[in-house]
């Protein structure tokens, strides 16, 4: 009850006009049961007591008119609501999405949270005040039955109520058994819709053909089907059981009914106009009856979905950690950036080994810093803490001297140019992939395309920077290649002012030629700042100051290249590995 | 186009026979009982009057009554077990057509399956749902006619008159109906479009790999939010519309049953003042002329339903179309592949013959008469500016795409006439953007379920590719999922784990064709070292061929062929290419610059280093 209370009063502050414009809907739409029930009574009477033509024309025509007024008013009202409830699930969804951007980045692709997020979006103030206006409209209707039926007296009523029991108890079994299937369904819903993407997208096609996959993936659909159906199936026999008890439960009050008000017309104790107006009110006092509670159990199931509105919230609140002190945060300046990680260990979720154990370094301002090691050595993971999509498990991240979780993560991002290892171009025009809602001059926009090499290309398209790239959303939109998208990542990283560039395998998507003029021209683009570089190409690390060698997710050399190929060790041994294909040095080839 | 809504519904009604024949077993009694149940409701109250007031016994009326109580609970049953049972039909007919649909793309032609239209035809056949609300509408809207046409029935027996009147504001209802459907085709148009948006923000916010870590790091959340924006407007706007549109002609609708109902009431009135009708038929056409307007009101949101969803399914057929024409080319392959049956699938040799070829669609030639031959035992690799063609004649060779002129053969056998799943089993492929699956890591690499996958070879393969101490460490092994898509205990590989995967898939396979499309772009340097090591075992016996960026995968080639716009420029082992000073030497000679001007920049004497 607390909890009904608490819907209605949230709903009532948040949107008083949608509530009044449902009440009254409701209102209207309970009149116009009891406008025909009152109709047929009185035509039939004006009818069987023999008054004159002229009289029986006004009642029928009147009648129709308040009935016809009544639909009318109805239908305004919903109109009305159309308009409002839409205007407000827009304005809650909307908060949804944006509530979805700030959440911390591990929990944005987790089953659990777009769940929970699937979940307490199916309790929406439009839909809660709808089905209390409902419930409304059923009240109302049974009121205006039970004063029809104060003529026959208590005995009857209580009759009728008794039977009402359990169509009430059979109408919550229903409802709980719907919000238990569909808890217990949302998983196989997901992985159906997982598998049929599988079946159908492009991007798996080709492993599937090759791989003979198909037989795989449709054993798992129909297995997955047949779960659904199976659950399904227990739904409804449930569903059908108790609708049948519930059903007959009704008839027993209608039989009731139909021979207590017979047996009045039959001992002349109400005349036949009365007994019309009681048939009418029987059969519909048992349809609302079974509808009211049919509806309080929704409301109930409303209530149990406030937990998951609770647990919502709470999950907003404590996981969109690095949007939390925006306003608060400091302002980390536009100098060129100078890092600190200060004993930092991190494990992803899942993970049993440590992706960074105890990592400590320091990288002066201006910097340029080239972090070398083998996959799953933690470079990749540093990047990933630095830029705070994932927070240390102990340890402190400083940039210029500050704490980066007291930092504001706008300023922050904004200070920051990333080419990200899984770097995505989205749909749009690329000077929305460049600079996204910010004022970016043309040339700039230029300069920077110039710098990652690409500036032909893109002077060669249609419509210039303005044109749209891929084809989801444009059908005039360009296909860029996986390398020429690189690179388009690259000049965003270049477009903003920043003090700190990270660059995350630039160059894993270009062919030498590309990647060598990249690398040629990274002084120059990493002037006045910091930069970090992770490359699998160690000649990339000629291009750095300093070189960090991590593996096993620990720091274990730095130094500048000619340093450590001075001493025994990881990147020695590394350089000269992958230079001895080109260098000759390993004896294969003498060029 | 109306041809074409009938072709939907009769496309709609064929399958469901195909695959849920029993779902009209259920139907059909089912929308007997539930469109008379109404009719019921008019007629028996209508007798029992009559016997109260013609002063028959009160047994008869309690007879009449109990009679009536039974038949209509008797009648409700029947529905609610109707009822589940359709529905249970509907659910596995669903179901079902997702995977026709699912096995059709997985069957179809990978050119088909790249092509625009594909996109569009997926799209609305992914719309399964609509389709199966096509049928529950159906059922509906019948039964509804059905109880019409009773009630009808009654009231024309009563007067012809009434049919007329009737008919009238039925008239008005469906030219409104149409008027409406016709107003609302265009915002349809732009409601589908501005869907589309929505669910590429969908994808941006949730699904799309490395989209949701952009828009944090660039601070492009108000951009995207602006997005969002903007699409929700967009669509409120639309909606805003088809609300005004609907209210009125709701409105107009209603005027035009009330001068109906006036009407028929006027008239029976006029009748029983006469003497032509008892009280007992008056309250039973009295109540059937409320029924009868009250279902004709359901009946025009029902057809309106019906037609909008017919709108959203209208192409559904030509996804089964395709279908047809995959299974007839499936066909004519298997009776050319059976003269070959005997032949050894060991692959001895490919031979690509003046291979030429162009996107469809475009006019760009994509390869010109590209010829060469692998033997068995060759180690190829092709190398190539980003553009010049490398990943199309692996697409070709992996028959995505039929060359347009020329003929690729493995052993002397043109490959377009062996069966498709003959011709993959030669061949492995690591593919430059392979897909990983939210599957357990077991049957990601042998694609096969965790009952029919060897342990042992997985092992073997984990080991190669050296993923066994990762997996080892993991919950449960082998059997744990990757990615939380479905499970808590779900684990994320990184992009390097992820590519060791793609090659450990590729040598559990362990076909005659080996293909590896930029196999080192996330490896590292030990693994890449490593990969070149074990090059040597893996490609035993089998012909392989890689695409690379990396040049120190001449190393491990024996045959270098080099693309330049579509063509073959140069071709030879590593030591001709280099001392022809074309495009393979300058490339190799940019990367190892990169490593040689160290020398260049150092003192003398660290060259002892590099040992």
């Amino acid at each position: 009850m607390n909890k009904v209370m608490r819907l209605l009063k949230t709903a009532w502050k948040s949107e008083r006009k949608l509530c009044l414009i449902i009440i009254g809907q409701n209102l209207f739409e309970s009149l116009i049961p009891m406008a025909d029930i009152m109709g047929i009574g009185v035509v039939v009477d004006a009818l069987v007591t023999g008054q004159g033509r002229k009289r029986v024309f006004t009642v029928i025509i009147s009648y129709i008119l308040i009935h016809a007024g009544i639909s009318l008013t109805r239908n305004l009202f919903t109109w009305l609501k159309d308009i409002e409830a839409r205007k407000s699930t827009n304005a809650v969804q909307y908060r949804y999405a944006r509530q979805s951007l700030e959440v911390d980045y591990p929990y944005i692709r987790t089953g659990g949270f777009l769940t929970l997020k699937r979940k307490s979006m199916n309790i929406m103030p439009a839909f809660c005040i709808g089905r209390f206006g409902v419930c409304l409209s059923y009240i109302l209707k049974l009121c205006g039955v039970l004063w029809i039926f104060t003529v026959i007296g208590p005995l009857l009523i209580l009759y009728v109520t008794a039977l009402s029991v359990p169509i009430v108890f059979m109408a919550f079994c229903r409802k709980k058994a719907e919000y238990q299937y569909r808890q217990d369904i949302a998983a196989e819903e997901r992985k159906s819709d997982y598998l049929y993407k599988v079946m159908t997208e492009y991007a798996y096609a080709k492993d599937i053909r090759i791989y003979g996959g198909e037989k795989l993936i449709s054993d798992k659909y129909i297995k997955n089907a047949a779960d659904q159906v199976k659950k399904r199936d227990i739904l409804g026999r449930n569903n059908a059981r108790t609708q049948s008890i519930a059903d007959l439960c009704g008839f027993l009050q209608l039989l009731g009914m139909l021979i207590v008000f017979s047996y009045m017309v039959y001992r002349k104790d109400i005349s036949i106009a009365e007994y019309t107006v009681l048939l009418s009110s029987s059969s519909l006092f048992s349809k609302t009856i079974a509808c009211l509670f049919e509806s309080l159990a929704e409301i109930k199931e409303m209530c149990a979905y406030t937990d998951i509105l609770d647990e919502y919230d709470a999950f907003i609140a404590d996981n969109s950690k690095v949007y939390s002190s925006e306003k608060s945060g400091k302002d980390c300046g536009r100098e060129p950036a100078s890092i600190d990680f200060e004993h930092v260990s991190f494990r992803y979720p899942g993970r049993k080994e440590a992706a960074l154990e105890d990592v400590s370094f320091h990288i002066s301002s201006g910097e340029k810093v080239s972090f070398v090691g083998l996959n799953g050595a933690g470079k990749t993971t540093i990047i990933n803490l630095l830029l705070r999509l994932y927070e240390p498990d102990t340890g402190t991240i400083k940039v210029n001297g500050m704490d980066i979780r007291e930092l504001s993560a706008s300023n922050y991002y904004e200070y920051i140019g990333i080419v990200l290892q899984d770097f995505y171009i989205f749909a749009y025009s690329v000077t929305e992939n460049l600079c996204f809602d910010k004022e970016i001059d043309e040339t700039r926009q230029k300069t920077v395309l110039a710098q990652a090499g690409l500036a032909e290309r893109i002077a060669g398209l249609p419509r210039g920077l303005q044109t749209s790239l891929y084809k989801n959303l444009d059908a005039e939109g360009v296909e860029l290649s996986e390398g020429e998208g690189q690179k388009l990542a690259m000049a965003r990283a270049l477009c903003k002012e920043t003090g700190l560039l990270i660059l995350d395998e630039p160059t894993s998507s270009l062919d030498p030629l590309a990647e060598y003029e990249l690398f040629s021209r990274m002084r120059l683009i990493s002037e006045y700042k910091t930069a970090i570089m992770v490359s699998h190409r160690l000649s990339s690390t000629r291009y750095s100051d300093r070189i960090l060698v991590f593996d096993g997710g620990r720091l274990i050399q730095s130094g500048s290249h000619e340093e450590l190929m001075r001493s025994e060790g990881m990147y020695r041994e590394l350089y000269s590995t992958q230079a001895k294909y080109y260098t000759g040095e390993g004896g294969l080839y003498e060029a | 186009m109306k041809h074409k809504r009938m072709s939907t519904v009769s496309g709609a009604f064929r399958l469901l026979g195909r695959y849920q024949p029993s779902y009209y077993v259920c139907m059909i009694p089912l929308i007997l009982v539930s469109s008379a149940i109404p009719l019921v409701g008019v007629w028996m109250p209508r007798m029992i009057i009559e016997y109260l007031t013609t002063e028959r016994e009160y047994g008869d009326v309690l007879l009449m009554i109990s009679l009536y109580i039974v038949v209509l609970s008797a009648a409700n049953v029947v529905k609610n077990i109707l009822t589940h049972q359709a529905d249970l039909c509907v659910t596995r007919f669903k179901t079902r057509l997702q995977l026709e649909i699912g096995k059709i793309a997985m069957y179809a032609e990978m050119r088909e399956i790249e092509s625009a239209a594909y996109k569009e035809e997926i799209l609305v056949a992914g719309n399964v749902t609509g389709l199966t609300d096509i049928m529950r509408i159906l059922q509906s809207l019948i039964s509804s006619i059905v109880t019409i046409l009773g009630l009808a029935y009654i009231i024309v027996r009563m007067n012809i008159l009434f049919f007329l009147l009737v008919g009238v504001t039925l008239g008005i209802k469906v030219v409104l109906s149409v008027i409406r459907y016709r107003c609302d085709a265009e915002r349809r148009l732009e409601e589908a479009a501005n869907n589309r948006v929505g669910a590429y923000l969908d994808q941006l916010q949730y699904y799309a790999e490395g989209a949701a870590k952009e828009v944090r790091v660039n601070n492009a959340r108000g951009w995207l939010s602006g997005k969002i924006g903007a699409f929700r407007d967009r669509m409120v706007e639309l909606q805003m519309k088809s609300f005004h549109q609907y209210r009125l002609f709701e409105t107009l609708q209603s005027v035009a049953v009330a001068i109906q109902n006036v009407c028929i009431l006027l008239v029976l009135a006029g009748y029983f003042m006469t003497g032509r009708l008892s009280i007992a038929d008056f309250t039973m056409y009295f109540s059937a002329i409320t029924l009868l307007s009250s279902r004709l009101s359901e009946i025009t949101d029902q057809m309106l339903g019906f037609s909008q969803k017919l709108l959203s399914c209208r192409d559904f057929n030509k996804v089964f179309c395709m279908r047809e024409k995959t299974d007839g080319a499936e066909g004519k392959e298997d009776e050319r592949g059976a003269l070959k049956e005997t032949e050894e699938i060991a692959v001895l040799k490919i031979k690509f013959e003046n291979v030429s070829f162009s996107y469809p669609g475009t006019s760009v030639k994509v390869l010109e008469n590209v010829s060469f031959e692998l033997q068995r035992g060759d180690r190829a690799m092709l190398v190539g500016y980003n553009g010049s063609g490398k990943t199309t004649v692996i697409k070709l060779l992996c028959r995505f795409y039929e060359p347009d002129s020329g003929k690729i053969y493995v052993n002397d056998t043109d490959i377009s006439t062996i069966p498709r799943e003959r011709y993959y089993s030669m061949i492995a492929a690591v593919f430059q953007d392979f897909s990983v699956f939210s599957f357990p890591v077991g049957e990601n690499v042998s694609m096969r379920a965790s009952e029919e996958t060897e342990t042992a070879r997985l092992w073997e393969c984990l080991k190669k590719t050296e993923l066994d101490t990762l997996v080892e460490n993991l919950g449960h092994r082998e059997n744990t999922p990757i990615t939380r898509l479905f499970s808590e205990t779900g684990v994320e590989f990184s992009g390097g784990e992820r590519q060791r995967l793609g090659i450990a898939r590729a040598v559990y396979k362990d076909a005659g064709i080996f293909v590896l499309d930029e196999p080192t772009a996330s490896l590292d340097i030990r693994m890449e070292e490593e990969l070149y090591r074990n090059f040597y075992h893996m490609t035993e016996g089998r012909i392989s061929l890689t695409v690379s960026h990396r040049l120190s995968q001449a190393s491990v080639s024996n045959k270098i062929f080099v693309l330049d716009h579509g063509a073959i420029c140069e071709s030879g082992t590593h030591e001709e290419l280099m001392s022809r000073d074309g495009i393979y030497a300058a490339m190799f000679k940019k990367q190892r610059e990169a490593y040689g001007s160290r020398r260049i920049e150092n003192p003398a004497g660290e060259k002892k280093e590099f040992r």
